[in-house]
């Protein structure tokens, strides 16, 4: 009987997922290599049948939001260490030692140390391990070569997925790879020095995205109060008799 | 759908901050050796409640929360013809005294003598140099090389007061910005030291002086850009109040 009431709440709760992406999207609208995300929707009767399996008023698990890797324009900036990456589903790799994020933000710095970090202070995988600089003063080749004065001190290396399709948002413009990463064979891609890659929130899209989503959920509201009020009339009359 | 409300707030939070480093660069358009502002982003969204939070890292303690970072580029040289005006070519500054034996380093290399005869900056920071100008001097000068020399009064040659040295950083990028065109080391770092062309710290350019390195139209298009991503942000969190307004009222048919 109270079926109706999951189903309309089923949708409601994927209503909310959408407007959380969306409200991702918007935010990150400038984080350079920003990719969209994008929740993966599930069938209807998986996500019916994991909210009736699950305890009462329990919301359904976080589907983790995957993301859409359409490229976003290239923005130059000028400074050495702003690198685009030209080529499609090719990736910078950040480590913290343990976990390896990929990421199309190429806005690197060097810390004390000399150790070259992207977002979130995590370090830039390079070829052959962890890229150590003299100093931030360098040229960034298109092959990914570092040099300072003509003399190479390093070298960023790009990243595959093993399955593109697989790839999960993380934090900010990073994102997850269940499947692993491979290193991308030489001359897969280009590294372009001087510039970024902007985030591909479209704001259109975003923009159709809400005000469909807004029906939506008044629509699945207006079921759930007809639904509400048509209960409680049959029991109002079923009393009666 | 807090959630929500939330991340369009800190996107809300992001614009503002971005513009605030704008509307500076624009008003420092003229300044001197003024180096371009802009707002570290991922800084910004790190602060974000989003799922798959990332654990401190240990290269987390290398970043504190410091948001605004500098574009470390060179303005254009522009000659002026004053004899205290230098311009550098090349990552060097000029170190200048900070009070609490503190060491300042700046670009903006329009000098000048203050009432004490001191050779200081036109914000008025004694150069750490520490040169002193007789108060009967004549016809200061500023070389190439970095000396100092003025005609003291009845003498014929000019004679050496003292020399302006360079200091130059592996990482400017590391250096924190203090305001009215003084950067200080951040922890121990020690530049190195030289004399103007030598060690790679950059030449001196007497008689010019280094512009603003902001682009106009970079800025302008920036603020637009700024401003239409803060317009999607607010509807976005006026959908989600829509939205849950809806909820709140669902009881009430």
């Amino acid at each position: 009987m109270s079926d109706i009431f999951q189903i309309a709440g089923v949708g409601m709760q994927e209503g909310k997922q959408r407007l959380e992406a969306i409200s991702l999207n918007a935010a990150s609208a400038s984080l350079p290599g920003y990719r969209r995300h994008v929740v993966a929707g599930g069938t209807f009767d998986t996500m019916l049948a994991a909210t009736s399996t699950a305890t009462a008023a329990s919301t359904p698990t976080a589907v983790p939001h995957l993301v859409d890797l359409k490229p976003g324009a290239t923005i130059a900036t000028g400074r050495a260490l702003d690198l685009a990456i030209e080529g499609d589903d090719l990736f910078f790799a950040l480590t913290d030692g343990v976990q390896t994020w990929l990421t199309r933000g190429g806005s690197f710095h060097v810390n004390e140390a000399g150790e070259l970090l992207g977002e979130g202070g995590l370090r830039v995988v390079g070829q052959g391990g962890e890229v150590r600089l003299p100093g931030s003063d360098v040229e960034v080749g298109p092959d990914g070569h570092i040099t300072q004065q003509g003399v190479i001190v390093g070298a960023v290396q790009l990243f595959r997925a093993n399955d593109p399709s697989s790839l999960q948002a993380a934090q900010g413009a990073l994102l997850l790879a269940p499947e692993g990463v491979q290193p991308a064979e030489a001359g897969a891609g280009r590294v372009r020095s001087g510039a970024l890659e902007a985030s591909n929130t479209d704001s259109a899209s975003e923009m159709l995205g809400l005000v469909a989503l807004s029906r939506q959920f008044e629509a699945l509201s207006h079921v759930l109060q007809g639904y509400d009020q048509m209960l409680g009339r049959a029991i109002e009359k079923l009393g009666e008799g | 759908m807090l959630d929500s409300m939330y991340i369009a707030a800190i996107g809300l939070q992001a614009q503002k901050e971005q513009l605030d480093a704008a509307a500076n660069n624009l008003a420092n358009i003229n300044t001197t050796a003024f180096k371009r502002q802009s707002v570290d982003f991922a800084a910004i969204l790190d602060r974000a409640p989003a799922g798959n939070a990332i654990e401190a890292t240990d290269g987390g303690e290398a970043r504190p929360a410091r948001v605004l970072r500098f574009d470390s580029s060179a303005g254009k040289i522009n000659a002026t013809g004053r004899a205290l005006d230098v311009a550098i070519a090349g990552p060097g500054f000029i170190e200048v005294a900070l009070p609490g034996d503190k060491v300042g380093y700046s670009r903006a290399g329009s000098l000048q003598i203050n009432p004490e005869g001191m050779l200081s900056l036109a914000s008025g920071h004694v150069l750490k140099a520490d040169i002193q100008v007789p108060s009967d001097a004549t016809n200061v000068r500023i070389l190439g090389d970095g000396s100092v020399s003025a005609l003291l009064a009845g003498d014929e040659q000019p004679t050496v007061l003292g020399q302006i040295e360079l200091a130059a950083f592996d990482n400017p990028e590391s250096l924190v910005y203090r305001g009215e065109g003084i950067f200080t080391a951040a922890g121990e770092i020690e530049p190195r030291r030289a004399r103007p062309g030598e060690d790679g710290v950059g030449e001196l350019e007497t008689q010019s002086l280094e512009a603003s390195n902001v682009d106009m139209v970079d800025e302008m298009v920036s603020l637009l850009m700024m401003q239409r991503v803060y317009e999607l942000n607010s509807r976005v969190a006026q959908v989600a109040d829509e939205m849950m307004g809806m909820s709140n009222n669902l009881r009430r048919g």
